[in-house]
């Protein structure tokens, strides 16, 4: 690993931890769980794209213990994992597949994947297949925030192209 | 055709209504009974028969999470909790088909099917 591609993985971390913080603090609008606006995960994706999915995978994780951590939910810790890994070797999986200017696609499926690998989680933990009930809402939900993320995630992605900084894994792709 | 952008958009907008529809329906459903249970990590705590009409307060207490349940002709509610998320206690009172969940402290509390609920009336008793 190059000493850029090392202080690039350390500051999307930064970035990353910081935006999942202020987002745990938002007070969720619905009262049906597991519905959050996945903001950190601009960065999982943002991370995908420019530094190639071993970093990526290093900086969700960090993000997802550091980040339970430091806002005292550490027991829902197994959740963000679950979701977490499930969404991301999906959107590692099918990245390949996808132009840049798709990128929101990618993020979109990844939310979804995300939704339903937390539900698998809480069946599991809670032993309550009635949650599943939950799903459809969640895919909804999935489906809008992966979209807006992901939005954000591709604009970043392409201007840093456009600036020629983002040389430290899509050039070799592209 | 699965790469065009065009695809994955009608594919997202079917999705959509698809969930839409599902979600109003689960949701909306009636429940198959007045009998409310409690569960933690899978197991039943409790099992509480709305049509009582008892009002009473109690509180699901295991390795520090602490979750206040309250019981009263309105219905069940969790009305107080230490968890950090705090989705449980803004749920309200179970009304639908959606079970109140508290994801951090492993608590679902949800309809019985009529068939559990007639079996273990016994444990309705006792608040």
């Amino acid at each position: 690993m190059s000493i850029k591609k090392l202080t690039m993985t350390a500051l999307l971390t930064a970035a990353a931890l910081i935006i999942y913080l202020i987002e745990v603090n938002i007070p969720s609008l619905t009262p049906i769980p597991g519905i959050k606006l996945g903001l950190a995960n601009i960065v999982s994706i943002f991370a995908l794209y420019i530094t190639g999915p071993y970093n990526a995978l290093c900086v969700l994780l960090a993000r997802i213990f550091l980040g339970s951590i430091f806002s005292g939910q550490v027991i829902a810790m197994i959740y963000s994992l679950s979701g977490g890994l499930l969404s991301f070797s999906i959107i590692a999986l099918i990245r390949g597949f996808f132009k840049i200017s798709q990128i929101w696609i990618v993020s979109v499926i990844g939310a979804i994947t995300h939704n339903i690998g937390q539900i698998i989680a809480a069946v599991i933990i809670t032993g309550t297949p009635e949650i599943t009930i939950y799903l459809p809402v969640l895919i909804i939900s999935g489906i809008i925030t992966g979209a807006f993320t992901g939005l954000a995630a591709q604009v970043l992605t392409e201007r840093l192209i456009k600036l020629g900084l983002a040389d430290l894994y899509v050039k070799k792709k592209t | 055709m699965i790469r065009t952008t065009r695809f994955w958009m009608v594919f997202f907008a079917v999705l959509l209504c698809i969930c839409g529809g599902a979600s109003w329906y689960l949701i909306n459903r009636e429940p198959g009974s007045r009998v409310a249970g409690i569960y933690q990590d899978g197991a039943l705590i409790r099992r509480i028969n709305l049509e009582d009409g008892q009002a009473f307060e109690f509180t699901i207490s295991k390795d520090g999470m602490e979750n206040q349940v309250c019981v009263d002709e309105e219905g069940i509610r969790i009305i107080r909790s230490n968890c950090p998320d705090q989705t449980c206690v803004k749920h309200g009172n179970l009304r639908s088909g959606a079970p109140i969940v508290c994801l951090p402290h492993h608590i679902v509390i949800k309809w019985e099917n009529e068939t559990d609920a007639i079996e273990d009336i016994d444990a309705v008793t006792g608040g």
